[in-house]
């Protein structure tokens, strides 16, 4: 009879042990070489980015004179209206500090605006996230609120040093307190995730009964302010129907979101003032 | 020498297949849908190296892989090693030199790990059906996309060994 060999048994009994001393690993380790490993793949994605930038500033150098010129004049005249439009802001912001300050009223500029470039998206039926060019350097948190030109785009999941992840608004994992525009009272909004056409949703729960909506004239989704991370009043997605939930006391719906976010390329972090205040006073 | 320099070779290309389907499925979001085509990163290591090799290139590649997704850290590495240990403790039967036995299990090797994937997902989620149902066409549009990339890939891996001059036959067989 043939003698069974024990080394043909190596790979396993190494598979198991690796399984083992992995099991064993404290978390703290783990996390310090995911986040190892991430640091050293952040410069791959930051110059990738700068790759695509470059190649479309070189797409734009093929354009002919008479076509910049065009765009030039147009551009010159979007910047006049703006101009106007910033010192008419800055008059009616000159007034509101001034009432302000005779009221003794706190200050409602409660954020700093951080813009950030997304270098990478993973937006598909699992997970619905993206990576931007800012991370802790920049002051950047867990939990901070992300917002683009059309409303809410998610919070800050995970950062590292000059890169951090934002889990979208669609996402399984995101929950915020909500309310309809014009409408005071609060009810949850959840991601949804995408559907089989690759659109984005969400859902609502906790809506009032005598809310109604229709698909022409939907009603829109803003945040309430509730929880400090995102200021009140944001837009959220839009509600073109509404139906009794399983309880019967609430509303609840689908509601249709900026699909804009699918390639979405800007964004802005607002991070806490009093955050920043808190660290300037350690160091 | 210690090092065998295939382990470099694979954790290059590997590192490459990664990079290029986060970048593609980075470039088409306005679909909402991903390419998952991480198959063929779990097949050709433990054909080729010997095993205390091929452990340390599975493991390297699945930590890379786990810190560039968003999945809980750890899974790649665990389905690398063990999908790893099963196609090292059969290689006897397959021909690694060709491309047919390799790109039928790349395949096998990616559908197990998306459906793990997608099971995971699912069951800790309210909108089960839809994430199953969209899972269904990630699927298919990623086999579909992996017919073309397997091949290629496995050709770009044994020609890297040509070109940097290791050995271009699996490691002493019929031994691991």
């Amino acid at each position: 009879m043939a003698q069974f060999r024990l080394d043909r048994l190596t790979p396993i009994i190494t598979l198991f042990a690796f399984l083992f001393i992995w099991w064993l690993t404290p978390n703290i380790a783990k996390l310090f070489l995911e986040k190892s490993f991430q640091e050293f793949q952040a410069p791959i994605w930051l110059a990738t980015h700068a790759l695509e930038a470059q190649s479309s500033n070189a797409v734009l150098k093929t354009k002919s004179k008479d076509d910049l010129i065009d765009i030039i004049t147009t551009l010159k005249r979007k910047n006049a209206f703006y101009q106007q439009i910033d010192d008419l802001n800055k008059t009616y912001n000159d007034e509101i500090q001034r009432l302000e300050s005779i009221l003794g009223l706190q200050n409602r500029f409660l954020f700093k605006h951080e813009f950030a470039h997304v270098i990478q998206r993973n937006i598909g039926s699992w997970w619905q996230t993206i990576r931007i060019n800012k991370g802790r350097k920049h002051g950047v948190q867990k939990g901070d609120a992300v917002i683009f030109v059309g409303g809410v785009v998610g919070r800050i999941a995970s950062t590292n040093y000059y890169t951090s992840e934002i889990d979208l608004l669609t996402s399984d994992d995101f929950r915020i307190s909500a309310t309809f525009l014009d409408d005071q009272r609060p009810l949850i909004y959840e991601g949804s995730g995408t559907n089989q056409w690759g659109q984005i949703s969400g859902t609502i729960k906790n809506a009032p009964q005598d809310l109604m909506t229709n698909s022409i004239e939907p009603i829109h989704l803003v945040t309430t302010g509730l929880g400090g991370k995102f200021p009140a009043g944001i837009k959220i997605g839009e509600v073109p129907w509404l139906e009794p939930d399983n309880t019967g006391l609430f509303q609840a719906g689908k509601v249709n979101i900026d699909q804009r976010l699918l390639g979405i390329k800007e964004v802005v972090i607002l991070i806490p003032y009093n955050r920043i205040e808190e660290l300037n006073d350690g160091l | 020498m210690v090092f065998d320099k295939r382990i470099f070779i694979f954790l290059f290309s590997n590192g490459l297949l990664i990079q290029l389907m986060l970048l593609v499925n980075s470039g088409i979001p306005f679909v909402g849908l991903n390419l998952y085509l991480l198959g063929p990163v779990f097949i050709l290591p433990p054909l080729y190296l010997r095993a205390d090799h091929f452990f340390i290139t599975s493991t390297l590649s699945g930590l890379w892989i786990d810190a560039a997704l968003p999945t809980p850290f750890g899974f790649f590495t665990f389905m690398n090693l063990v999908i790893g240990t099963l196609i090292l403790l059969t290689r006897l039967r397959f021909r690694a030199e060709k491309n047919y036995h390799p790109c039928l299990l790349a395949h096998a090797s990616n559908a197990i790990t998306f459906s793990l994937l997608t099971i995971a997902y699912s069951l800790g989620s309210n909108h089960s059906f839809e994430i199953i149902l969209s899972s269904v066409i990630e699927l298919s549009l990623s086999h579909l996309t992996l017919i073309v990339i397997a091949p290629w890939f496995f050709n770009l891996q044994r020609a890297l060994f040509s070109i940097f001059d290791s050995k271009t036959e699996p490691e002493s067989l019929p031994f691991v």
